[in-house]
Order: structure tokens, then C-alpha cells, then sequence
């Protein structure tokens, strides 16, 4: 990879107090992501996927100690402002998160959720922000989107409210998308819609994604290339197809072995 | 939402039942003979026979009742007999004034415990917390009759800032009526302001630790929009459940505070009842004030209903 | 099912550890503090000052507090400072009084409502009616009908607590009549009155100790309304109510009349309220009490 990387994580560290010390859910971890690429990341839970995504997003509780550096277009993000973390947030960066029946307010319509996220730092006429979101909402695959607008979220389900989830990501048309298990409240077949989606989205809006999930299937499926995170840290970071031909680190072996019949179609769909 | 009403007010009855009839019986826990306690020792045979023929004593038992409940469905509450005037005319000529300062120690309620408690969670275990928490633990703890005085030996005594007492109608006066008004709806206030301080913050918490929030904030808008739109608006629901419970402690505070401030409200016709023993008034009184807050619940849980969009538009899935 | 789960939770092996995480808890230290400061003034202090609560002297009247007088003298030059500790004695014994009587028909009634479903009914209805009422103004009605004396607030405000109790205990029961190890006992044959005093009661113990303990701190404000209004004690056996609308016609001359007694309530109600949020948090931190 020749590239400049869009993000690059570097000896990134995350502590939480707990008790009298604190406990290192994130301890020095290091990889890229490139413009237009698919990274997985992958780990059990608990192994601080979670985390890092957030802190990538400086979404963590104020009580996190970060150290080390996140530069996004080279720029550090933990020296950022408020107000530029949150112009980064509003312009360059989207999230979707792991539960699709929590993540959206319960009390606003989903059309209103869209909109907010699309008028977040533009300002733009009520029409056009409705066409925006109408529009969104059809690009993640919701039928009758005008109609939907109006929806309150437990109207709708689950499968549902992840696709209005990604559209609320895709609302400042991101070039980084970050997805903590996107589909591992829903099932398999559900699943195996919004895994397409996704990749279908990065294709034509050249949205680099980082997915990160548990589930090596999933990574076979739609990954370039994968990070593996085990107790904290990173331990391996590789190419898809030389991940599964060559594991390096013992765990990594371990989790393909859980599944065996998917390192047969590593890119097939 | 009117099915659900009109459901809300059929329950209601059988409680209204049960409560009017408590408030007909208080009379029967007086000791011994009510019109002897009624009349008092210097009352004459006959003003004894007078005062059970006025309250329909020296009928039979179930006559007593059939006519107490004829008489209450025609919003006939007895007459009082310390006053000589029907007990629910001079119940709805006062409740103007009590009214007035019920919306006006509401409004101080809503505005002091919602803010303190958002202020409280936003700053969750800092210095403004812990100063929040406090002030609303002293607040449920002290006497309102009690702080009632504290102010006006401060505020009217030392300073003379206030009049110590008094009432100005607002249609009157809105700026005498506001000088009068304030010390009675504060001293009414600050309790269930303690109350909501605590109800508020410990929903803010919870509510600001949801999924959705960090939804809101990963969309890049303001901090003042995540809290102030969808933090606020979750919080709101459960604080209106407890609009009742502070409605209620409001009315039932109001009759030393407006004894003391001499604020002519239904809580001080019911106080100067209670010291003259007139019966048929604080019967009344009890009933219309009760009768009125089950009303204001259902209202509330109405409210409240229409509020929550997974009630009121249903379809959930 | 496992075995476990068909016997009682071990408690009593628990209580160490709980009593431990009481005491690590601010709000039940703080809170024990204060109440047990007036709880003992209330006992040795009238020992120790040794003055008659009702000895006039009119040439000390109205004396700002002082050496002499610490908490000052009244319109009648009577101590303060006496009048106050014997008033604790009378309110937190009118309070005492009132959380027993709670605790006795709140268990009973409750435990009948939460375990006979035939009697659930008629007693929910009749605690929904009494509970309509707003509690402060129910107390001042059955007062008023009862003449005022101490006895009268006792039996006012325990009217007005006891469906609040009742509800609590019956909620707590719902839950635990179902549990396996009740089911077990039922099947087992034992009697109701068995299953309901071993098995449900020592169970529904947290939520009752938290709500006894708020009930407390509403029977110390209620009772000092009471007196205010001339319901409650009589004035040669003054409560903190009465000491407070005795002073209030010399508020201009004499603040301390007032202020002494309304600290001492505030002290009281205060260190209940924290006493009970601590018990809440530490016995049974899901609940959540509402008092009208």
C-alpha cells in the first residue's frame, strides 16, 4: 500500500479507573486505514474493538484516559477542540452502532433523527433536507422512504432501524464509516442484507468503513483487510487472503478454526 | 387517546366512591356526641337540637347517607356553619386565589427542580452535584410552615422588601399581587423542588447514559442540542408522572401557608374550619380538594400519554 | 432448577457483609449521625439540663440565647433549651409510634393483599381511596374529628402511611411468592401462615426497613403540621409543632423561639432522609418511594 492513510492509530492507549487504579482496555495499538477500504477488525469481546472505535470517534466518557495519537488526514484528534472533533463528527466521519433498537431516540420521528444529522452543520432549506433524507433513506434500501419519514422508531424493525442507522451515518457523506457490529442484534438473513449494503455503499461512494465484529465469516465475506485485537492490544494486522492462509498469531488461528468452511470463498458474496 | 380518557375517568369512580364516603364518615370519628363537640359547653339543649337537625344527625343512618349523596350530585356539599353559606359556593369563590398561587409555585417547581437536577447530572459527582443534591435534600427536609416563617422575618421584618402578609388580586394589582403572591408560592415550592431536583437528576443520569445519545453526539450537532433536545425530551415523561404527587403535596401545604400569610385561598377557609370545628366545611373541603386532584391525574396520565409517541401512535413492533 | 434455588437465599451470612457496606456508604453514616445525635438529646438530655420544661420565670422572659440560657427563654421565661429536648421526646415518639403501627398493619395488610388474591381487590381499592387523598390533608381531617391531643396525631398519620406501606410490602410479595423456593414449600405442604412468616416475610425486610425509615422522616413534618394547627399535643406538652406556632406570635422579638424548634425538625427529617437513601441504595437499590 502505497497510499497516504485516511486514519492512522498510533501507540493508541485507553484507561478507565476502576477501584483505586484503572484498568487498559485499548494498550498501544497501532494500524491504518485507507481511503475506500474495507478494514476489519476483529476480537472477542471485551478485547477493546469497542473502544477503539469510540475513541476514534471521541465518543468515550469524559472519565477515559487516551494516550498516544489518532491522525485523521494527518492531524492528531486528541488535540483537538471540542468544535473541531465535533466539525469532524458532522463532515468526515459516520458510526453505527451495535444496537439498532437503542440507538434511536425514542421520542423524535425517524424522518427528524435524518435531518438533524443532515442539517448538523449546513444549513439548508426544510424541502431540501426532507429530499435529503427521502433520499437517503432510499439508498439504504427503505421502500416508500417519504412515507417513512414520519415513523417513530419502534414502528419499525430491527433490520429497519439499522438501514435508517446507516443513513443517519451517511447523512454528511462521510469518508470514513465505522460500524461496531452492525448486524449482530439481527438476524441472519437480515444480516446478510446490510453486509451487502454496506459493501454496496463503500463501492459507490468510495467510503472507506472500518467493520468491526467477532465473527471471521463476516470479515471473509466483505474485508481487504483485517486487524485482530486480543486482550487489549493488536496482534496481527494483515491482508484477508494472507490472514487466512498464514495466520501469524495463535489466537488468530484459534478464531479461524471456529470457522472452518469460510476460509474456502475468502471474497465471495 | 379519548378511549383512554374516557376509561381513566369510569375508573376513577368507584375510587370516588370509596373517598366521598370517607369524607362522610370523618364526622362519625368524633368522639362521643358531635353536636355537643360541635356546639361546644355553653350550647343550650336547644342549639344542640338544632345543630344535629342542621347536619341531619337525628336521622337514621342510611337516610344520612341517601341525602348526603342526593345532595352531592347536585354539587350540594352542606352549608357551613361558621360562615351560614353553602360550603361549595364558598369553596369556588375562593379558589381563585389558591389556584393563582398553586400555577405560580408549580411554575417555581418545574423551573428550580428541572434545572437543578439537569445541572446536578450534567456535572455528575463535581462540586455543582454534590451542592444540587444538597440543596435538595434540605429542601424535602424542612418544614414548609417553618421556612414560611424563616422568610418573613427575613424578608419582610428585617429587609421590608415584602409585605408579611396579605393578598392583592392579580386582576387588581399584577405587581401587588406578585408582592404577596411570592413568599406563599416559594415557601410552597421549595419542597417539591427538592423533590423534582432528586426525580430529575437521577432520570437525567440514566437517560444521558443511553445508546441514543451517543447516537445524537455522533452526528456531529451541539452539545447544547444533544441535551437540550433529546436528552430533555426523555426526561420530561417520567417527570410528569410525578406532577400529581407534587400537585397533591401542593394543595394540602397550602392550608398553613395561606393561614399564615393570610392569603384568603380555599387552604385557609379550610384552616379557620378546622380551629371553629365546622364540620360540613372541612368535609367539603376535604372532598372537593381530593375530587379535584384525581381529576388533575387522570389529566396528567393523559398527558403523559400523549407525550410518548410509542403510546400514542402505537403499531410497535 | 437447581437444588439451590429451592432453598431461602442465605441471609444471615450476608449481614456482615451488608452491615459493612452501610457503613462504607455516605449518605447512611451521615444519616445515622444526625438522628442518632437527636435521638440521644431526646434521651439523656432532659437528664442532664435538668430543668422543668414548664418552670415559669418572668422576669427571664424573652432572654436571647446565652450562657445562662443556651437556646434562650420564652414569653413566659421558660427554657428553651428544656422545652426543645422534652419536644424531641414527644415527636420522635409520636414518629416511633407511627412506623410501628406501620409496621405491623403494613405487613399484615400487605401480606394479605400480596397473598390472597380474592382479598387483593377490596384492600388495593380501599388503600387507592385513602392514598387519593393528598396524605398531609387526610391526617388534618381524621385530626380535626378526633380532637386535638397526641394520640390523635398518631392515629392520623398512621391512618395515612399504613396503604403506603401496605403497597410496598404487597409488591414485594408479588415478586417473591413466585419464586421457586416458595413454590417448594407450597408443594411441600407447608401452611400458608408458614410460608407467608419463614419464607416471604424475611424477604420483603429491605423494601419495608427503607420505607419505614422515609415514613419516619413524613410523621416528624406531618406531626409538626398537626401542631401548628392546634391538632396535635397540647401546650404543656409541647412538640416541636407546637414550640414553633407557640413562638411564631413573637417572631419580630423572638426569632430563636421559632428557629430552635424548625432546626431541630429540619436535623431530624434530614438525617432520616438520608439514613433511608442509604439503606436504599445498600439493601435495595431498584426501589423507589413515593410519598404524597
Amino acid at each position: 500500500m502505497t497510499q497516504t492513510p485516511l486514519l492512522s492509530v498510533r501507540d493508541l492507549s485507553v484507561g478507565f479507573p476502576a477501584g483505586k487504579g484503572h484498568v487498559l482496555a485499548v494498550d498501544s495499538a497501532s494500524f491504518d486505514v485507507h481511503p475506500g477500504e474495507l478494514l476489519g477488525v476483529v476480537g472477542e469481546s471485551g478485547s477493546g474493538k469497542s473502544v477503539t472505535a469510540l475513541a476514534i470517534m471521541g465518543l468515550l466518557p469524559p472519565t477515559a484516559q487516551l494516550r498516544g495519537r489518532i491522525l485523521y488526514e494527518g492531524d492528531d484528534m486528541l488535540g483537538m477542540s471540542h468544535r473541531q472533533l465535533r466539525t469532524l463528527r458532522g463532515r468526515q466521519l459516520g458510526m453505527i452502532f451495535q444496537e439498532p433498537m437503542t440507538s434511536l431516540n425514542p421520542v423524535f420521528t425517524v424522518g427528524d433523527q435524518i435531518m438533524e444529522a443532515v442539517t448538523a452543520l449546513d444549513h439548508m432549506s426544510k424541502k431540501a433536507a426532507t429530499d435529503r433524507a427521502v433520499d437517503l433513506l432510499d439508498k439504504v434500501g427503505i421502500p416508500s422512504p417519504r412515507r417513512r419519514l414520519e415513523d417513530y422508531p419502534h414502528q419499525m424493525s430491527g433490520g429497519m432501524r439499522q438501514r435508517v442507522m446507516i443513513a443517519i451515518a451517511l447523512a454528511c457523506s462521510p469518508r470514513l464509516l465505522i460500524a461496531d457490529e452492525p448486524t449482530t442484534a439481527l438476524d441472519v438473513t437480515i444480516q446478510a442484507q446490510l453486509l451487502d449494503l454496506l459493501n454496496g455503499l463503500r463501492e459507490e461512494l468510495g467510503t472507506a468503513i472500518v467493520l468491526i465484529s467477532h465473527n471471521m465469516g463476516v470479515m471473509a465475506e466483505v474485508a481487504d483487510r483485517v486487524v485482530v485485537m486480543y486482550a487489549s492490544r493488536v496482534v496481527e494486522e494483515a491482508g484477508i487472503f494472507q490472514l487466512f492462509d498464514e495466520p501469524q498469531h495463535p489466537y488468530t488461528e484459534g478464531l479461524l478454526g471456529s470457522t472452518p468452511d469460510m476460509g474456502e470463498q475468502p471474497a465471495g458474496l | 387517546m379519548l378511549g383512554y380518557t374516557v376509561s381513566r375517568l369510569l375508573q376513577a369512580i368507584p375510587i370516588l366512591f370509596l373517598v366521598s364516603l370517607m369524607a362522610f364518615g370523618i364526622i362519625y370519628l368524633i368522639p362521643g356526641d358531635a353536636a355537643t363537640v360541635i356546639g361546644g359547653p355553653s350550647a343550650s339543649a336547644q342549639d344542640l337540637a338544632q345543630i344535629r337537625a342542621n347536619l341531619g344527625l337525628d336521622q337514621p343512618l342510611h337516610v344520612q347517607i341517601l341525602t348526603f349523596y342526593t345532595n352531592l350530585l347536585q354539587g350540594d356539599l352542606g352549608r357551613s356553619l361558621l360562615l351560614g353559606v353553602p360550603v361549595t359556593e364558598a369553596i369556588i369563590q375562593r379558589s381563585p386565589v389558591t389556584i393563582g398561587i398553586a400555577i405560580y409555585s408549580l411554575v417555581l417547581t418545574i423551573v428550580l427542580g428541572l434545572s437543578t437536577g439537569i445541572i446536578a447530572a450534567l456535572n455528575h459527582n463535581r462540586w455543582l452535584d454534590q451542592a444540587a443534591t444538597i440543596f435538595a435534600l434540605i429542601g424535602v427536609s424542612l418544614p414548609n410552615f417553618w421556612l414560611a416563617l424563616v422568610m418573613i422575618v427575613l424578608f419582610s421584618v428585617n429587609l421590608g422588601w415584602l409585605p408579611t402578609g396579605g393578598y392583592v388580586p392579580f386582576s387588581q394589582d399584577p405587581i401587588g399581587w406578585l408582592r404577596t403572591a411570592t413568599m406563599p408560592a416559594v415557601s410552597l415550592a421549595l419542597l417539591q423542588a427538592g423533590l423534582l431536583t432528586r426525580i430529575t437528576r437521577s432520570t437525567m443520569l440514566e437517560v444521558l447514559s443511553q445508546d441514543y445519545i451517543r447516537t445524537a453526539r455522533s452526528k456531529g450537532i451541539s452539545e447544547w442540542k444533544v441535551v437540550g433536545k433529546h436528552a430533555l425530551a426523555n426526561v420530561m415523561m417520567p417527570v410528569v408522572t410525578v406532577l400529581g404527587l407534587i400537585l397533591s403535596v401542593l394543595l394540602s401545604g397550602s392550608i398553613v401557608i395561606e393561614t399564615i400569610f393570610g392569603v384568603p385561598g380555599i387552604g385557609a377557609l379550610l384552616g379557620n374550619a378546622i380551629s371553629s370545628r365546622d364540620y360540613p366545611m372541612i368535609q367539603g373541603g376535604l372532598l372537593f380538594v381530593t375530587a379535584a386532584l384525581l381529576l388533575l391525574n387522570i389529566l396528567v396520565d393523559v398527558l403523559y400519554t400523549w407525550l410518548d409517541p410509542r403510546i400514542r401512535v402505537g403499531g410497535g413492533k | 432448577m437447581t437444588d439451590l434455588a429451592l432453598t431461602a437465599p442465605p441471609r444471615f451470612a450476608r449481614t456482615r457483609a451488608t452491615l459493612r457496606r452501610m457503613l462504607a456508604n455516605r449518605s447512611f453514616a451521615l444519616g445515622s449521625l444526625l438522628f442518632g445525635f437527636i435521638c440521644i438529646a431526646a434521651l439523656v438530655g432532659p437528664l442532664l439540663v435538668g430543668i422543668d420544661p414548664n418552670a415559669l420565670s418572668i422576669r427571664d422572659r424573652f432572654q436571647p440565647p446565652s450562657w445562662q440560657f443556651l437556646l434562650g427563654t420564652d414569653n413566659l421565661g421558660r427554657d428553651m433549651l428544656s422545652r426543645v429536648l422534652y419536644g424531641a421526646r414527644l415527636s420522635l415518639g409520636i414518629g416511633f409510634a407511627v412506623i410501628v403501627l406501620n409496621a405491623v398493619f403494613g405487613v399484615l395488610l400487605g401480606a394479605l393483599a400480596g397473598y390472597y388474591r380474592r382479598l387483593d381487590n377490596i384492600l388495593m381499592r380501599v388503600a387507592d381511596a385513602l392514598m387519593a387523598f393528598p396524605a398531609v390533608l387526610l391526617a388534618i381531617g381524621i385530626a380535626a374529628a378526633l380532637g386535638p391531643s397526641a394520640i390523635t396525631a398518631i392515629v392520623a398519620l398512621a391512618v395515612v402511611y399504613i396503604p403506603r406501606t401496605a403497597r410496598v410490602v404487597r409488591a414485594s410479595i408479588l415478586v417473591v411468592r413466585e419464586l421457586d423456593y416458595v413454590q417448594a414449600a407450597r408443594a411441600s405442604g407447608a401452611t400458608d401462615a408458614r410460608i407467608i412468616t419463614r419464607h416471604i416475610l424475611p424477604n420483603c425486610l429491605a423494601p419495608l426497613i427503607v420505607q419505614l425509615s422515609f415514613v419516619f422522616a413524613y410523621a416528624i413534618l406531618s406531626e409538626a403540621v398537626l401542631s401548628f394547627l392546634g391538632l396535635g399535643s397540647p401546650p404543656t406538652v409541647p412538640s416541636w409543632g407546637v414550640l414553633i406556632s407557640e413562638g411564631r406570635a413573637y417572631m419580630r422579638e423572638a426569632a430563636w423561639l421559632t428557629m430552635v424548634p424548625g432546626v431541630a425538625i429540619a436535623i431530624t427529617v434530614l438525617g432520616l432522609n438520608l439514613l433511608g437513601d442509604g439503606l436504599r441504595d445498600v439493601l435495595d437499590p431498584r426501589m423507589k418511594v413515593e410519598q404524597g
